[in-house]
């Protein structure tokens, strides 16, 4: 019980620091970074991997959720360790949680 | 994607099973860049690129996914050279065709002359051999400028000449002066003179005076108009003279005799059958014949020359001469009468065709045709009316003036 609770006075600690330096939470947490450039390009920053790939929806799992983005014509354009881009019609995007807790 | 990443060799593949997706993270998880991933949910594929040397690596990938992958497209610089060892020979030989062109396109190769009226094409070549340029004359030695004063200080009648270079022909254009323009030389202090016999039917005097009217007689010689036109004192006394160009249109009705004597024998071209063809190669200066002449000193000899040329301009030093050679014999023949009256009537109407074009407007024609031993004779009197005078300078006036400045 109290290496838990030592666990949350330090992670609290943690989010205090990090707002008081005004550090990127992207950066701090490893959040995903997500970028659209209209409805046909879409760039997502830290993500884990590609659960699913089809022509009219993808999914792609990041560090604490899956993203569905639905739409017509997709391609991921390239995708390196921590960035992929998304080329098609984009017509929806959808957090579907975690695997496992949805 | 710059060029040196075009030079690579990449692949594109198609991804067939049903862990395709987990194929795609093993790729990232290597660290293989992969790019432009389309899915084909018909047909279950997923398509890709990647570079040669990762899609090698990525085989355990491939053996754990359990994946079927196949290679749809190779590109890159690696596969092109691969690609080109199979035909190295064809390719040896393109890039040698090309270097040759190059190397041919440095020099001239023919001459085009435009514009040439009284200057004949040869006079020009004449002129630019003195000049040190003939076929195979490097481009670079060129200069045009001097070219073409050089043509206008050689040939006077030219008045404007432009020498440019299109592909590996040196183009000569030239404009040569006007025959009128040559008149205009003239002293300017002429009479108009008669050429020929007639009576005058109409005549307009623009400038000089006068010294015929319409309906009089003339002879060749006779002065018709004249530049030099008197001027009065108050004596009505010629105390000078004002000259003038003379410049008139008078037109003569004059008669003029046509003769032509036609031998009834004449010597008939028969070939005898044998033919010669020659075909002559030549590469720059040098030639090579195939096939021999005939021997014969009566033969016919029909030629034909070809220069390659790409396109219009880039003619190249490469020619082809097929000359044909046909042997005759001459054989002694007979016109018939009929044939002889035809032919002296079509050399008359040559002539008055000739005439026609000149201007003459031909009036009336007595044509009569007189068979005399073994030749046949046609004259025939032709009417026509016809412009009449030629510049001369005038002699009016220049004695008294003399006198009186004496």
């Amino acid at each position: 019980m109290k290496d838990k609770e030592n666990e949350r006075r330090d992670e609290r600690r943690f989010d205090r620091l990090t707002e008081r330096l005004s550090l990127p939470k992207d950066f701090v947490y490893g959040e995903c970074l997500i970028s659209m450039l209209g409805n046909t390009e879409l760039t997502i920053e830290n993500y884990r991997n590609i659960c699913l790939f089809e022509e009219n929806c993808i999914v792609v799992a990041l560090k604490h959720d899956r993203l569905l983005v639905q739409g017509s014509r997709l391609e991921i354009l390239y995708y390196r360790e921590d960035e992929i881009k998304i080329r098609g019609r984009i017509s929806g995007l959808q957090f579907l949680g975690e695997r496992g807790k949805t | 994607m710059n060029w040196f990443e075009r030079m690579r060799a990449t692949v594109r593949i198609d991804v067939k099973g049903n862990a395709k997706e987990r194929y795609l993270n093993m790729c990232r998880a290597r660290h293989f860049p992969v790019w432009d991933v389309t899915s084909d949910k018909k047909n279950d594929v997923i398509t890709m690129c990647m570079n040669r040397e990762d899609f090698l690596e990525s085989k355990s990938a491939i053996r754990k996914t359990g994946v079927k992958v196949s290679v749809k497209e190779k590109s890159g610089l690696p596969f092109l050279l691969k690609k080109i060892n199979k035909r190295r020979v064809f390719v040896a030989g393109a890039l040698l065709g090309v270097l040759f062109l190059f190397m041919m396109m440095r020099s001239i190769w023919a001459f085009q002359f435009e514009g040439t009226k009284r200057i004949t094409d040869e006079q020009i070549v004449d002129y630019l051999e003195s000049c040190g340029i003939t076929i195979g004359t490097p481009i670079r030695e060129l200069n045009y400028e001097e070219l073409e004063q050089g043509l206008r200080e050689q040939f006077p009648e030219i008045t404007w000449a432009s020498v440019s270079q299109r592909g590996t022909t040196l183009l000569i254009r030239i404009r040569e002066r006007e025959y009128t323009e040559s008149l205009q030389r003239y002293d300017d202090r002429t009479d108009i003179v008669a050429d020929v016999d007639g009576v005058i039917v109409s005549m307009i005097v623009k400038e000089g005076v006068p010294y015929v009217q319409k309906g009089d007689v003339i002879s060749a010689g006779d002065i018709l108009v004249g530049g030099a036109v008197p001027i009065y004192d108050e004596n009505s006394e010629i105390s000078g003279y004002h000259y003038y160009h003379a410049q008139a249109d008078i037109v003569v009705e004059t008669s003029q005799r046509y003769t032509d004597t036609l031998s009834l024998s004449y010597e008939k071209k028969v070939y005898t059958g044998k033919e010669a063809l020659i075909v002559s190669l030549g590469a720059f200066d040098a030639r090579v014949v195939l096939g021999n002449g005939l021997s014969s000193s009566n033969v016919e000899s029909q030629s034909k020359s070809y220069q390659l040329r790409l396109f219009r301009y880039l003619q190249l030093p490469f020619f082809a001469q097929i000359t044909r050679q046909n042997a005759y014999e001459w054989q002694l023949s007979y016109y018939t009468e009929e044939e002889a009256q035809e032919l002296l009537l079509s050399g008359l109407e040559k002539y008055l065709r000739e005439l026609s074009e000149k201007g003459v407007q031909i009036i009336a024609k007595d044509v009569k045709i007189i068979k005399n031993g073994m030749s046949m004779e046609i004259t025939a009197d032709i009417t026509m009316r016809k412009l009449v005078g030629v510049s001369c300078p005038t002699t009016v006036g220049f004695v008294q003036d003399g006198e009186n400045n004496d």
